[in-house]
């Protein structure tokens, strides 16, 4: 990690700085175009969070468009979040379930420790089981220490994991809060790949005190808390994008090589009723798409190829 | 009484949705839908004095004309709609408004409105009120409504959108049986209460609402139609697949639903809601009445044996 003569880290560390004509192009198996990803978020989120914890400064959900933490007593945002458990989460999964769409869920501790029959059923219907940290608003900072960094990251798996009884490999950060150690805790926590990281159109093997970890990029404009409410967009125009996006990675891998998306989508957002047509109509487009391949984000780093064609000459010339 | 305060975060029942005892509505109806109209008042200088909104010192005179016009003029107009529909309404009602604005009472009166407590007044919010001062406000919101409507209140949502760690424990204690704060599920849930005494949650809604959807997020009157339209489609699709009957809230505010530009909009919902014999058309205590009769035992029960736990 390079710190400057201002004190400022310039660039993110254990990720390779290399751009699309730099590097050889990705190939999918079967000659694929676009691999796509479906995470769906099962957080808890916590009213009276604990001292010494770390919440963010700002996050979606409530009344209005207020994102700063409610006056203590208004429920709003605790309860908007908590439909996803409850409702929002079991809908979206119908949906996949219906398109033949295969899923990974991101549970937390939290939710494994409070909702009883949230981890069993989950673990019943996930093609894949994540972890998600502590809370949905109990996320890592960079005030932590690297001990503290490193509990919180195992105490969240090893929650999840013995809830479900399902391995897990795979890691999502409350609001991708994260430290600049965070990917080398993830891998030394186990863990192959993690989707904070809305960096790239392909997957990334990443390096030095990471490497062995794959950041499996999960696109923020596509993410629904993103675009339906920190952007704000209607729900039509929000199809809008997820299926151009398709359209368009799709025709752009005949030019840059095949094309990875993660959708990030969340159970209290468009999972409920007014929003949930949209997953519909996008999933089954998905599903019936020739030059799609849909792929559970924990099976991504085989296609990677660990330093095979997925990261072949990055970083070369910068 | 439990020793330790129940609080925000230990108040839901947690059970989710595939699973649970089925619920349904009388005559087979798959989806209740309650019309939630909030004609609230806002104090001209409110207590403590400060800034309404934000933008001037009290009295705002844009926030407080905006909000009293909603009273004075768009609430008529709103009648008008509802009454062309038939549409039953459940008020989420600034109390002091049934001493002071009799016009608006006897009007609520003779469509047979229910009454929901949404405080005494909207710039007066709850947080800081210790137990006593919170149970004393909830008796004066008692006899405000028995006094001036000749009902009791069975439900609130906080004026403001605001509570207490007691909020929940004082309703039920003070005769209520709904609390519309919470958004947690599309079907009434128990909420858990120190007493033991019988709560539920009744699914409000932030997102089929005018202020939120057009106020402070900026979308035009057409999107509240697709809202609903979207909303109320999937609910009745989910209930005939898996036979859990739901709940779906229209809420809205003389003072933005009232206004001549919305009038178009807010008759394309009702109409869209009356045109679908799927739909119970209804108020809120009517649904908390149903449930707690109907379903509360058994999908309280079932959440008692998701969590290990033994009858109480």
């Amino acid at each position: 990690m390079t710190v400057d003569d201002t004190g400022a880290t310039v660039f993110a560390p254990t990720l390779e700085r290399t751009s699309d004509r730099l590097r050889a192009p990705w190939a999918l198996p079967g000659g694929k175009k676009l691999a796509v990803s479906v995470l769906l978020h099962a957080p808890a989120y916590v009213d009276v969070v604990p001292a010494g914890a770390h919440k963010p400064l700002a996050m979606q959900g409530g009344v209005g468009r207020e994102t700063g933490e409610p006056r203590h007593g208004q429920v709003a945002r605790l309860s908007q979040w908590d439909f996803g458990l409850t409702v929002g989460l079991w809908r979206l999964l119908d949906i996949a379930a219906e398109a033949g769409v295969p899923v990974a869920v991101a549970l937390d501790a939290e939710g494994v420790r409070t909702k009883p029959g949230l981890a069993a059923l989950v673990a019943e219907r996930a093609g894949e089981v994540v972890a998600r940290g502590r809370a949905a608003n109990i996320v890592l900072d960079p005030a932590m220490t690297a001990d503290e960094e490193a509990a919180y990251v195992a105490s969240s798996v090893s929650a999840v994991a013995e809830a479900t009884g399902r391995p897990v490999t795979g890691w999502f950060s409350p609001e991708r809060a994260t430290t600049p150690r965070t990917t080398a805790v993830l891998r030394d926590a186990g863990l192959t790949w993690f989707g904070d990281w809305p960096v790239d159109e392909r997957p990334l093997a990443l390096v030095d005190e990471a490497a062995g970890l794959t950041a499996v990029p999960f696109s923020l404009e596509t993410e629904d808390v993103f675009a339906l409410y920190a952007r704000g967009l209607p729900f039509g125009d929000y199809e809008r994008v997820l299926l151009d996006t398709v359209d368009q990675l799709v025709a752009d891998a005949d030019l840059l090589g095949a094309r990875y998306l993660g959708l990030s989508w969340f159970g209290w957002v468009l999972g409920q009723a007014c929003f949930a047509d949209v997953a519909e109509r996008v999933l089954a487009r998905l599903a019936a798409h020739p030059d799609v391949l849909l792929v559970l984000p924990g099976d991504v780093p085989a296609l990677v190829g660990g330093g095979g064609a997925g990261d072949a000459g990055a970083g070369a010339g910068l | 009484m439990t020793s330790t305060p129940l609080g925000t975060d230990g108040r839901l029942v947690y059970a989710p949705m595939p699973g649970r005892p089925q619920v349904t509505w009388p005559d087979g109806k798959l989806v209740a839908v309650w019309h939630a109209p909030n004609v609230e008042h806002y104090d001209y200088v409110p207590p403590g004095g400060g800034s309404p909104a934000g933008r001037v010192a009290a009295p705002d005179v844009q926030h407080y004309m905006h909000r009293d016009y909603g009273n004075r003029v768009a609430f008529w107009r709103m009648l008008r709609a509802v009454d062309a529909y038939a549409i039953p309404s459940t008020v989420s009602l600034s109390l002091t408004l049934l001493r002071d604005d009799p016009e608006i009472r006897d009007a609520m009166r003779e469509r047979d409105w229910e009454v929901m407590s949404h405080g005494i007044s909207n710039l007066r919010p709850i947080y800081d009120l210790d137990e006593a001062a919170e149970s004393a406000f909830l008796a004066q919101s008692q006899e405000l409504t028995r006094t001036h409507y000749g009902a009791s209140l069975q439900g609130m949502l906080g004026p403001k959108i605001s509570g207490t760690d007691l909020t929940a424990d004082l309703m039920v204690e003070h005769g209520m049986t709904y609390h519309a704060d919470w958004i947690h599920d599309e079907q009434p849930r128990p909420l858990r209460t120190r007493s033991g005494g019988r709560l539920v949650s009744m699914p409000y809604s932030y997102m089929l609402n005018d202020v939120p959807l057009l106020h402070a997020k900026h979308y035009p009157p057409s999107y509240f139609v697709d809202m609903v339209r979207a909303q109320i489609g999937r609910l009745v699709r989910d209930a005939e697949r898996d036979g859990q009957a739901r709940v779906a809230c229209i809420a809205t505010h003389p003072f933005l639903s009232g206004q001549p530009h919305m009038l178009r909009a807010l008759s394309e919902i009702f109409e869209l809601v009356r045109g679908d014999d799927r739909l119970w058309v209804t108020r809120a205590g009517d649904i908390a009445d149903h449930y707690l009769e109907h379903h509360y035992d058994a999908q309280l029960a079932h959440a008692r044996a998701l969590a290990g736990e033994g009858p109480r």
